[in-house]
């Protein structure tokens, strides 16, 4: 059986975790390993999708203040506050990569579930039919609707985009745990439910179903220098210059 | 076009090469693994082109992913009605869909493609 490699990061800032993402990205595209990362976000931050320009931000008063980041993935901004963060990265030779709906269906069920053991009712949104609507829609990643996005009654509490490299998929997402003061517009869990969710506890809950759906067996991973200097060579070049955030 | 008269990289484009120029899209594979496009972005006409590296982007509803070209040359025309109709990408990848023209500058490059039949073999195995 193969393995599902797991991190559960600590909070760090927007360049960081996106460097690491694309640093896992790269790496596992040269050992073919599956790689499941939790992680979070200090200070919070704002990501803004692949293809947004930055000068959009302006509008959405709310996260003016935060820092910003330029995300590798598609789709909308997002305001990561109180959410937990998770990236999920696949060999392209991987029966996982071959469709971009497969792991997206994995990590979004896994999430359901494991709301359904606390007694939270949430489903997939399956009700868009127009791509094209989505890509012109509102700043916000929480406020757009796409098939599979995570729903509460009618409030998007999770959501996924992808990379494709040659030889790799990346896929991260968020999970809303609560609302943010930075986008006070999106409810999250524990507003619609009264529930509160420990982010450790669903991060592990999380790992154990994704591996167990993708028929991985998890085990812990390592960091090796190799891997956090390239992150660091990655923030430096990319997620953390000016350059990278303000080419659109 | 006939997907019979294609060669094909690996990263799921196809080309057309005739007189020097070759025309270059991506699969249908491509398009079903992509999911709902939603935007693209092509390169200027003029821009030079190396086998294996990106010449553009396609956004779609879940995943964002470098096209690769499959040749080395100059770009010589871009189809430019495809940010506004990428569903040509769906419905007509290998004819109206076509995505640059470039002019080779290098046989070289072509020798790393593959026909039909080797490229299906290729998606069979990633399944």
């Amino acid at each position: 059986m193969n393995t599902l490699w797991l991190i559960d990061d600590l909070p760090a800032a927007g360049a960081w975790n996106m460097a690491m993402d694309q640093a896992l990205l790269e790496y596992v595209d040269e050992a073919a390993l599956h790689v499941l990362r939790f992680y979070r976000w200090s200070p919070p931050t704002l990501s803004l999708g692949y293809f947004q320009k930055v000068d959009e931000r302006t509008a959405h008063p709310a996260s003016q203040t935060l820092e910003i980041v330029r995300r590798a993935s598609g789709g909308g901004a997002i305001v990561h506050d109180q959410e937990l963060t998770y990236s999920l990265i696949v060999p392209i030779k991987s029966r996982w990569a071959e469709s971009n709906r497969d792991i997206y269906e994995i990590v979004h069920r896994a999430v359901i579930d494991s709301f359904a053991r606390r007694g939270i009712v949430a489903r997939l949104f399956d009700d868009c039919s127009d791509a094209q609507k989505i890509h012109v829609g509102p700043l916000l990643c929480f406020q757009r609707r796409a098939n599979g996005d995570i729903l509460i009654g009618n409030h998007k509490v999770g959501g996924s985009a992808q990379r494709r490299s040659r030889n790799a998929l990346l896929q991260h997402g968020s999970i809303l745990l609560r609302r943010s003061e930075f986008a006070p517009e999106l409810p999250g869990v524990h507003e619609l439910t009264g529930v509160d969710i420990d982010d450790r506890e669903l991060a592990a809950e999380l790992s154990a179903a994704i591996s167990q759906a993708m028929r991985l067996k998890p085990a812990i991973f390592d960091f090796s220098p190799e891997l956090l200097n390239l992150a660091k060579e990655i923030e430096r070049q990319r997620f953390g210059a000016d350059s990278w955030t303000n080419n659109r | 076009m006939d997907p019979k008269q294609l060669n094909y990289a690996e990263t799921h484009e196809w080309v057309f090469v005739e007189n020097g120029i070759a025309t270059v899209g991506i699969t249908s594979h491509a398009v079903e693994l992509l999911t709902d496009l939603t935007y693209i972005e092509l390169p200027a006409v003029g821009t030079k082109v190396s086998a294996g590296r990106p010449f553009g982007e396609v956004e779609s509803v879940k995943a964002t992913s470098d096209l690769y070209s499959p040749v080395d040359g100059e770009v010589i025309e871009v189809n430019t009605t495809l940010p506004d109709r990428l569903g040509l990408l769906n419905t007509d990848p290998y004819g109206e869909g076509w995505i640059i023209k470039v002019r080779v500058s290098s046989e070289d490059s072509l020798k790393k493609l593959m026909d039909l039949e080797a490229y299906q073999q290729q998606i069979a195995g990633q399944g």
